[in-house]
């Protein structure tokens, strides 16, 4: 798509009618995600004498992916509704459906000053933090999920995410949302896999609290400004998962072993537990600790349901981002993770 | 294997012709770059499937089936006991993935069928099968290569 210039700066031109031209410049394309594809560019848009220069990121519908088929209004519609919240999501003023725009639908946010750690060993092992960051970073990051959750979803009009009913409903959605993406992939299902699912149908936990989840709250979905004790959150990102349910879901999902980055810390910032009571501290709410297990489980059954996803595309010629082909020697260490959350082999 | 060898050279030839090479400006890389992609064009019809991975995996499946299918028919649920004995009886007798997957799949069925047992019953002889799951679980990751996945990600 040689000509995404040329065609952003008439997507921009439409978006601004008061502007007199709009020039686009410094458009680049990222490939650190694996889901949505992403690109970063400049836009200026001069009135009169005057000129306005940001710094924007659009988001697009993949061909294929991870989380496919992709739709990613809801997710456009979320992000665009806390576009003025003090929560760190960037400002989210356009969505396209139109495919003749940029071949498929987008959406266009503010770009968020701030690097993206990954969950990895790094040079020393200790992963991408130093402790005063950690020190710095674990509050901030449980405090943003706890102001996440605590959104009054009904008033700002998401209901349209669909909220699951009382009791185990939330549970039960999920398990059953990634169940149904397991056997989608068409992919012969894993014993350790069926094992687990009938372990989490046979222990729903009820649900006291319905409220907005992010669905991908992990380290790597974080934006962050390295200043040693001042180390700051300054963005979420990747909200494709967004939806309603049980607030211990994102809590899990965030303490899992998967992002660990063979770290004894959870999200390479802290112990779980102390990232369990920073949330309880900020949220005040607190977590069931058998709930927050079953969500564990839950949370490595779910990437393993992306991965399969992803081989499943691969294997289809549907995409052919050999990243994807990865996850076909990935998945024994979510099975070895998952004997070991089901108590069938020591926890790491 | 969710996919196959051949499948997975075939991704990294189009990788390495459509995403590489058109970067690639140093004439000594890019021969290097196409002789790459010409071996490894020529590559999957050498590969062999694991099999003796794949026979360990059917063998210590089949004995937890086994031990679970007498044990059952020891507690009084012959039907059960039954099925699994069949679905050990037809599997394919060969070592190879064929076997391999029918103990798979004879697995996820007996893991379905625990599930209509009286609790107290189930929980206590799943860990006849668990204790396969644990053990593949490691075989399975000590064959694999320390990941590079920190570097992919970086780009």
């Amino acid at each position: 798509m040689s000509d995404i210039t040329a065609r952003l700066e008439a997507f921009l031109a439409a978006r601004l009618p008061d502007a007199d031209a709009v020039r686009v410049s410094d458009v680049e394309a990222h490939t650190e995600g694996f889901s949505a594809e992403t690109f970063s560019f400049i836009a200026e848009a001069s009135y009169g004498t005057r000129a306005e220069r940001a710094a924007w990121v659009l988001k697009r519908e993949p061909a294929a992916g991870l989380l496919e088929p992709y739709d990613l209004e809801p997710e456009f519609r979320v992000l665009h509704a806390l576009s003025d919240d003090p929560l760190p999501s960037p400002r989210t003023p356009w969505f396209e459906a139109d495919a003749r725009v940029l071949e498929r639908p987008f959406y266009v946010m503010e770009r968020i000053a701030g690097e993206v750690p990954i969950p990895a060993p790094g040079a020393n092992g200790e992963g991408p933090f130093v402790a005063a960051e950690r020190a710095a970073l674990a509050p901030q990051v449980m405090r943003a999920l706890a102001a996440l959750h605590a959104i009054d979803w009904r008033a700002r009009g998401l209901a349209f995410l669909g909220a699951p009913g009382p009791g185990v409903e939330a549970a039960r959605r999920e398990v059953e949302r990634w169940a149904a993406r397991i056997a989608a992939s068409g992919i012969a299902l894993e014993p350790v896999l069926a094992e687990s699912l009938g372990w989490l149908r046979r222990h729903e936990p009820a649900s006291r609290d319905v409220v907005l989840l992010h669905g991908d709250y992990r380290l790597g979905n974080w934006l962050v400004e390295r200043a040693g004790a001042d180390t700051r959150l300054t963005g979420l990102l990747d909200w494709e998962m967004v939806h309603l349910g049980d607030p211990a879901e994102d809590v899990a999902w965030c303490i899992s072993h998967l992002w660990r980055g063979s770290t004894p810390r959870a999200a390479c910032l802290a112990s779980p537990e102390e990232l369990v009571v920073l949330y309880e501290a900020a949220s005040g709410r607190s977590i069931d600790r058998a709930a927050l297990r079953w969500f564990e489980v839950l949370a490595v059954v779910k990437m393993a349901a992306i991965m399969l996803t992803g081989i499943r595309a691969f294997r289809d010629g549907r995409t052919h981002d050999l990243r994807m082909a990865i996850f076909d020697h990935q998945l024994p260490y979510l099975h070895a993770l998952l004997a070991a959350l089901r108590g069938w082999l020591p926890l790491p | 294997m969710r996919v196959s060898p051949q499948t997975l050279l075939e991704g990294v030839v189009r990788s390495l012709h459509d995403q590489v090479l058109p970067h690639l400006e140093s004439r000594p890389a890019r021969g290097q770059l196409w002789a790459a992609i010409d071996v490894l064009r020529n590559l999957g019809g050498r590969i062999e499937p694991a099999v003796a991975a794949l026979e360990e995996e059917a063998r210590s499946a089949a004995n937890a089936l086994g031990t679970l299918a007498g044990r059952l028919r020891d507690a009084g649920e012959a039907t059960f006991a039954a099925e699994i004995e069949r679905q050990l009886a037809a599997a394919p007798a060969e070592p190879g993935d064929a076997r391999t997957q029918a103990m798979r799949a004879a697995l996820v069925d007996a893991f379905a069928r625990l599930d209509t047992l009286p609790a107290e019953s189930a929980d206590a002889l799943r860990p006849i099968l668990g204790g396969h799951l644990a053990a593949q679980a490691v075989r399975d990751v000590s064959r694999l290569q320390p990941s590079l996945l920190e570097e992919i990600s970086r780009g």
